[in-house]
């Protein structure tokens, strides 16, 4: 018996030995030939590389080196990053696939004192400090033929989503295409403002958006006091034109009928100056609003004066500065566009994530408009239009709230102008005041429009986080997604767009928010109400005591002012306990439907188990017991 | 008896789950640790994100513990009842017996995956999910809850005992599951050479399954999965061949 057991132990131990080195062997060939194969079924097939990464690789002008230090031995000290790494070499060598042998792919470990390790600091690569003294390299460098460098110090896993969007930028970079020239006329200082603060803001670098466009495009920062526009320009990004001069105005008016492509980034209230207005001597109201009517009219399209949207089902949620409840309220003129209101035909918003708008106006658009007018960004049809003079100093944002209408019809904010249209100055050139020989009347436009400006500014979309000396930068809103593929579009390339976006990023509970927003709207009146009623309450206490002190400072006072006085009081406190039970409430319906469904999921199907299976097991019992009775019976006879 | 044998073993073990409490007990269990890990661990509502990441991110967890229980019965009570004096001298392979078993294990799993339908219809009705990833995660969860019941039979079948069956089903699971996480490293680096622990972290159940639980089917993890129950069930097969020329003689 013993020596069977023996036997029997060896012989397992044994098998299951020759079964692992099955199991190894199989499995290292598989991941080493098959990684690349797989079946992607999400949604937007964020795990594919995208048509428009791999006609781009088709199409490399040069070649391109990809050198990969990735420090194998240590991946394993870090969780998750073993995985990272074999989905970014997964992607590397797709990369290397596709290209027609235009990339080649160098995978190098960099190991501690070794030459890999000098040259992948020497091109600014970091390794990370690990518990055992040793450094992980993770990180990407580029070259082409022309000594032209592009790096990926360290590849983030919080940055894993736009992988392929920085693999694919740092190739185009290399690529050494000449860069299509955009030029530039702004009043707002997105090249950032040296160092000083203005006024309550104190962010003064560049702005986020204008550091993307120039790792894309070559911008020609243009004087809005320029008389006439480069020769070489066939792009012109207007972003918050103020004082224009009419020289100028006709110089755009000429490029756009003379096929140039125009993009124009309007406001009826730019948050930014707003904001800095009083520190700003220089500025004045005016100034905070920017349109080009005068030129765009002429198409059959204007900015709507005077008039900024709100859109409630959308708004963005904030904390008014002055509620010490630190209750977060709907604030209808920040917006947090989602893909229904976007035109997903076009492709520079189809598949856009959400995409913050900051008291932007909307477009009027005249039937009878001789360009073709395509909306890419419309309001929901709750969105209803406000004053630019309820903006002025202190907003408050309940009253904006309060009486809510909506208008019934979804307003453009970004729209797509193209097609015949007629000059704004039928006269001529203002300057020579007649009518020169190169004077266009007519012409083919090219442009696109959006009705805000504040949505650049890094506030509304971008997160900065401190993370090994590098600052990380985080979109939380894909502004800068729309205004670089509204560039690229324009210039003529449509290749990044199809990698940059890559649908949404979020998925919100849509039904909580819409059971929120309901709440809110049925309990902020009330509690408005309440509030004001209080307040009188409070102010009439305060007054009754100081009026009736008499020279002495004693209050004389009534049994029946004093009863008065205590039924004021209670009435205060019956309204201050009303106040928090509608506080309550709008929490209570969302909890309630989270009850419901945990009750649902956890209790319904094991109780109707436990019931199916009391039964079953009951009468099956019973079955089973008679079928082996006669099975057995069966068998002895 | 040849082909079919399997399928007619298959539907007996497969019914004989369904009369048996435990397996009511082993579903119950199942859902009620999917729902709680789901929404109270996995800040589900907390989160008001409309996708099933953090549902999924237990299942090996689950499949870890619980396939043990499912797979442990299948031979070691027959082995306690005599019951597998019976089915060993009876004329039917050991393989159609093992298919059919684990088989009838995994189509159990299925069932029991099938009924956490709910939080796939919850998710839906919050919010818009993205419902291929999900169909992707379900698919990679059934895959993976084989390779962990093919496990636990051949446990099943080298001991007669239910208790060792499942520990033992957990033990070499674990491995399989989590070999790239830290714990695991530290513990086999002093042992092992460095190829066999990449080799290790390279089989780990929760890489793989996180890809597709993502939304893509890797053909490498597809191939983890069916591999392992391959490689088991045949380890399988030869111990309850082993056990049935000990039966015979």
């Amino acid at each position: 018996m013993r020596s069977r057991n023996f036997q029997n132990f060896l012989s397992i131990f044994g098998s299951l030995g020759v079964a692992a080195i099955l199991l190894f062997a199989i499995n290292i060939v598989s991941s080493e030939v098959l990684s690349r194969f797989k079946l992607d079924l999400t949604e937007n097939r964020l795990y594919t590389l995208s048509d428009r990464s791999v006609a781009l690789l088709q199409s490399l002008d040069e070649s391109i080196t990809l050198s990969f230090f990735i420090s194998k031995s240590e991946l394993l000290q870090i969780s998750g990053i073993s995985s990272y790494a074999s989905r970014v070499e997964d992607m590397l060598r797709e990369f290397e696939r596709m290209s027609n042998g235009k990339v080649s792919l160098k995978i190098v470990d960099p190991r501690p004192f070794s030459e890999a390790e000098d040259i992948a600091v020497g091109h600014g690569l970091q390794g990370i400090p690990l518990k055992s003294g040793s450094k992980l390299y993770f990180g990407l460098v580029g070259a082409n033929s022309t000594d032209g460098v592009q790096s990926i110090p360290h590849f983030f896993l919080e940055r894993e989503e736009l992988l392929e969007y920085d693999l694919v930028r740092l190739i185009v970079q290399l690529d050494g295409r000449p860069r299509k020239k955009i030029g530039l006329i702004s009043s707002l200082p997105i090249q950032g403002t040296g160092g000083a603060a203005i006024g309550p803001i104190a962010e003064q670098g560049p702005w986020t958006f204008y550091l993307q466009m120039n790792d894309i495009f070559q911008v020609e920062v243009l004087s809005p006091l320029i008389d006439s526009l480069p020769d070489d320009i066939e792009t012109l990004f207007l972003l918050h034109p103020r004082n224009i001069s009419e020289s100028l105005l006709y110089e755009i008016d000429q490029f756009a009928l003379n096929g140039n492509s125009l993009l124009l980034a309007l406001d009826p209230h730019s948050e930014y100056l707003a904001a800095i207005l009083e520190a700003s001597p220089h500025l004045s109201e005016a100034d905070v609003s920017s349109d080009l009517n005068r030129l765009t009219s002429q198409w059959g399209i204007a900015l709507e004066e005077g008039k900024i949207v709100g859109d409630l089902p959308i708004a963005a949620r904030v904390v008014e500065a002055n509620d010490s409840s630190g209750r977060s309220i709907d604030y209808p003129v920040w917006m947090n566009l989602q893909p229904e209101q976007m035109n997903q035909r076009d492709v520079v918003t189809a598949r856009l994530g959400n995409v913050v708008f900051a008291t932007a106006g909307v477009f009027t658009i005249r039937s009878d408009a001789s360009p073709e007018m395509t909306p890419l960004i419309r309001t929901s049809a709750s969105a209803k239009l406000y004053d630019t003079s309820e903006f002025t100093g202190v907003v408050s944002i309940r009253e904006l709230l309060e009486n809510y209408q909506e208008s019934g019809e979804r307003m453009p904010m970004a729209v797509r102008v193209r097609g015949q249209a007629a000059t704004a100055f039928p006269q001529g050139n203002p300057d020579s005041g007649e009518n020169t020989p190169d004077h266009r009347a007519k012409g083919d436009i090219d442009v696109i429009m959006i009705a805000d400006t504040d949505f650049l500014h890094d506030r509304f979309w971008v997160r900065k986080q401190q993370s090994l000396g590098q600052i990380l930068l985080f979109s939380e809103a894909s502004n800068g997604e729309l205004i670089n593929n509204a560039i690229d579009n324009l210039s003529g390339d449509n290749n990044l767009i199809g990698v940059r976006t890559r649908g949404r990023a979020s998925r919100p509970f849509v039904l909580t928010q819409k059971i929120r927003k309901d709440a809110e709207r049925k309990y902020l009146q009330h509690e408005r109400k309440l509030q004001q009623e209080l307040q009188r309450i409070e102010a009439f206490l305060t007054d009754f005591s100081s009026s009736h002190a008499d020279s002495s400072g004693e209050r004389i006072i009534t049994d029946e002012q004093r009863n008065e006085i205590k039924r004021i009081r209670d009435s205060q406190l019956s309204i201050r306990k009303q106040l928090r039970e509608v506080q309550h409430n709008l929490a209570k319906d969302i909890q309630q439907l989270e009850n419901r469904l945990i009750m649902v999921n956890l209790a319904l199907v094991p109780l109707l188990l436990a019931a199916a299976g009391a039964i079953v097991c009951t009468i099956g019992a019973r079955y089973r017991e008679r079928r082996l009775a006669l099975r057995v019976a069966s068998h002895l006879h | 008896m040849g082909m079919t044998a399997w399928l007619a073993i298959f539907r007996r073990e497969l019914a004989d789950y369904f009369y048996t409490p435990i397996a009511y007990v082993f579903l119950i269990i199942f859902l009620t640790l999917n729902s709680v890990l789901t929404f109270y661990v996995g800040g589900f509502f907390e989160l008001e994100q409309a996708d099933l990441t953090a549902f999924f991110s237990f299942h090996p967890w689950l499949y870890l513990v619980l396939a043990p229980a499912l797979g442990m019965r299948l031979w070691a009570e027959e082995s306690k009842t005599g019951t597998i004096q019976t089915l060993l001298t009876l004329p039917v392979s050991a393989f159609s017996a093992v298919f059919g078993k684990f088989l009838a294990s995994w189509a159990f799993a299925a069932f029991a995956l099938a009924l956490t339908a709910p939080v796939w219809i919850t998710v839906n009705y919050l919010g818009v999910p993205d419902n291929g990833a999900i169909l992707a995660g379900y698919i990679g969860s059934l895959l993976m809850a084989g390779s962990y019941l093919s496990i636990s039979c051949w446990a099943s079948a080298l001991s007669q005992n239910q208790v060792v069956a499942f520990v033992l089903g957990i033990v070499v699971g674990l491995f399989l599951t989590a070999g790239d996480i830290t714990l695991i490293q530290d513990l086999l680096a002093p042992v092992l050479p460095q190829t066999l622990l990449e080799a290790i972290a390279g089989l780990s159940f929760l890489n793989h399954f996180e890809q597709m639980a993502k939304g893509v089917l890797t053909l490498s993890g597809v191939v983890l999965f069916v591999s392992v129950v391959a490689i088991f069930m045949y380890l399988n097969v030869a111990a309850v061949s082993a056990n049935k020329k000990y039966a015979m003689n």
